[in-house]
């Protein structure tokens, strides 16, 4: 599929903080990316390049093709993007901050301005000032002001944030729907990796400033795929048991408490009764997957603890 | 650029500024036209009387406020970040520069037109033209006048683009003309701006204020002799070098302006 954004090398420097370090990337047409890191890894400010509000310090980005400064203008009319947060007019109403961004954008019609609203739930705010707004009804307002002018990629950066249980829902259903049936290309980031978990097609993690991981879901998955949790009385016999005795070739013994068993998962039973009659009592045995959030912690080098 | 004029043109109308400088504008006008009225010379009234008088009293006042509306029409979308939507929107930086120079001197230009030209046609339409002032040095002064007036509008543009920050960026407009008209003044005291001093004319020329003050100069007029009265006829007493410097200093001093706004904002980083 074709590569709507590629970036290259892509450096910012801020005196002597260097925000993002040779950074490269592409995004294919109707993906769904999720950039994942934590809080000034750099995702913000590859968002801002992207964008066109701060200025690479080395590297080339291309879009739909485009590189030189022209081209990119003409490219990112054709985007959309939430930065941080929404830019609205507090004293504007709902209905107000969308028409002033179609006037801006030239697009002709102004019913268009009152079915983006539609979209997101937003119709019925009347004369109520954004002021006046919850922050996930300023989200809402925020994607529908980058609905407007039927974007084929969205850059979203923590879109989600703020919304209720039923606001991220909606909003995911919506990012979804505009995927897979308008096959909008959408780069997104948020700290609720389960949401990205739940819709992305693709991963990049990023941390101090550099890309560190380039995944797609479908090896994510296989990365974070199911495991039988083991851990016995003798775990050095059940390894011998399991690799030896009954010949499994999915397991692993990396872990220092327990041991990980990627085959059998659908007859547990069966690996519990033959471990128990080769004398070795399992003490802890259950099925287990790895979260977005542990496969992002391990990323990143942080410790990931788990309460259940 | 027209959509960008357009969107800023909405978003006036929630703004506090423009409307405090609409309000004050009226209030003013009110002021000059209560005075006009008393003028014992009324039942002369006609188009060149209006004109002047109009020109020298209502419009520096007049412009002058406009003023506080430029500064929010260039850097007042740097406040709540609303001006990054037009780079999302794949507009060069320059365009929206340029979109809002050009919505500050039409702004200027609808002032003068509303209290200047409009009323002047429409006196003149009842009482005729007279004689205070040529039609040929009318179209002169407007262009000095507007002229400088643009200047002003670019000078405080650039500084609110600059500082990003429209009170910022107004007050030190309002600031450093004042240092530059206080300078004059005190020059002018010790020796004349003439055209023996071509280098305190030349300051007093680069402050708009200062040629807004120097332009409304009572001292701009004669005695003139039309159909057996005596009247005032205006025109402006400078020496024949005051206007070349004048056109020249102006001309250099808006594309200045300009080109280091269009420079500065065309390299920095937006927030």
């Amino acid at each position: 599929m074709e590569n709507v954004i590629e970036v290259t090398g892509l450096s910012k420097q801020y005196k002597a903080q260097m925000a993002v370090d040779n950074v490269s990337f592409t995004v294919k047409r109707g993906s769904i990316v999720g950039l994942i890191g934590p809080n000034g890894a750099g995702k913000t400010t590859i968002m801002k390049m992207l964008g066109g509000l701060v200025y690479p310090s080395a590297g080339e980005i291309k879009i739909f093709g485009e590189s030189t400064e022209s081209g990119l203008c003409k490219a990112r009319s054709r985007m959309c993007f939430i930065i941080e947060a929404p830019y609205i007019r507090d004293d504007f109403t709902a209905e107000e901050n969308v028409e002033k961004l179609r006037l801006q954008k030239g697009i002709p019609g102004k019913e268009r301005v009152k079915e983006v609203l539609a979209k997101v739930g937003l119709e019925n705010t009347g004369k109520k000032q954004a002021k006046q707004f919850s922050l996930g009804m300023k989200q809402r307002l925020g994607i529908a002001m980058s609905l407007l002018s039927k974007p084929e990629i969205m850059v979203l950066d923590e879109p989600i944030n703020g919304l209720d249980p039923q606001g991220i829902v909606e909003i995911r259903n919506l990012l979804l729907k505009l995927s897979r049936e308008e096959h909008v290309t959408i780069l997104i980031s948020s700290h609720i990796l389960s949401e990205l978990g739940i819709i992305c097609s693709d991963y990049l993690f990023i941390n101090k400033g550099q890309i560190i991981k380039d995944v797609s879901a479908e090896d994510l998955t296989l990365e974070c795929r199911q495991y039988i949790h083991l851990h016995t009385d003798n775990d050095e016999l059940a390894g011998t048991i399991l690799t030896g005795k009954m010949g499994l070739t999915g397991v692993d013994f990396s872990e220092k408490d327990y041991i990980r068993i990627y085959d059998m998962l659908d007859d547990v039973k069966l690996l519990s009764k033959t471990l128990y009659e080769n004398g070795v009592i399992p003490t802890e045995l259950f099925i287990k997957q790895i979260s977005l959030e542990k496969y992002y912690m391990d990323m990143v080098g942080e410790t990931y603890v788990e309460y259940n | 650029m027209w959509n960008i004029i357009k969107s800023l043109r909405y978003a006036m109308r929630r703004s506090l500024i423009f409307y405090s400088a609409v309000a004050c504008s009226l209030l003013l006008f009110g002021f000059f036209l209560y005075d006009f009225l008393g003028n014992p010379n009324l039942s002369e009234l006609d188009g060149s009387m209006f004109f002047t008088s109009s020109l020298i009293l209502a419009l520096p006042v007049e412009l002058f406020l406009s003023l506080m509306v430029v500064s929010e029409i260039c850097a007042g979308e740097y406040r709540d970040k609303l001006i990054n939507y037009e780079i999302f929107a794949g507009y060069k930086r320059s365009t929206g520069v340029i979109a809002r120079f050009v919505l500050s001197i039409c702004y200027a230009a609808v002032v003068v037109l509303l209290i200047v030209i409009l009323p002047t046609l429409l006196i003149s339409v009842f009482r005729g033209w007279g004689y205070h002032i040529s039609f040929k040095e009318a179209a002169f002064q407007l262009l000095v006048w507007f002229l400088t007036v643009v200047k002003l509008e670019l000078f405080i543009g650039m500084l609110s683009f600059l500082t990003r920050n429209s009170i910022v960026g107004g007050v030190l407009g309002y600031l450093s003309e004042g240092a530059i008209v206080a300078y004059s003044l005190v020059v002018s005291e010790i020796s004349l701006p003439t055209e023996e001093n071509p280098f305190n004319q030349a300051v007093g020329i680069l402050s708009s204020l200062f040629t807004l003050l120097n332009l409304s100069e009572p001292n701009n007029f004669y005695m003139g002799f039309a159909e057996g009265h005596d009247v005032e006829v205006y025109e402006f007493t400078y020496g024949a070098n005051y206007f070349p410097m004048f056109f020249a200093i102006t001309v250099l001093s808006i594309i200045a302006y300009a080109g280091v706004t269009l420079y500065v904002n065309g390299k920095r980083d937006y927030k």
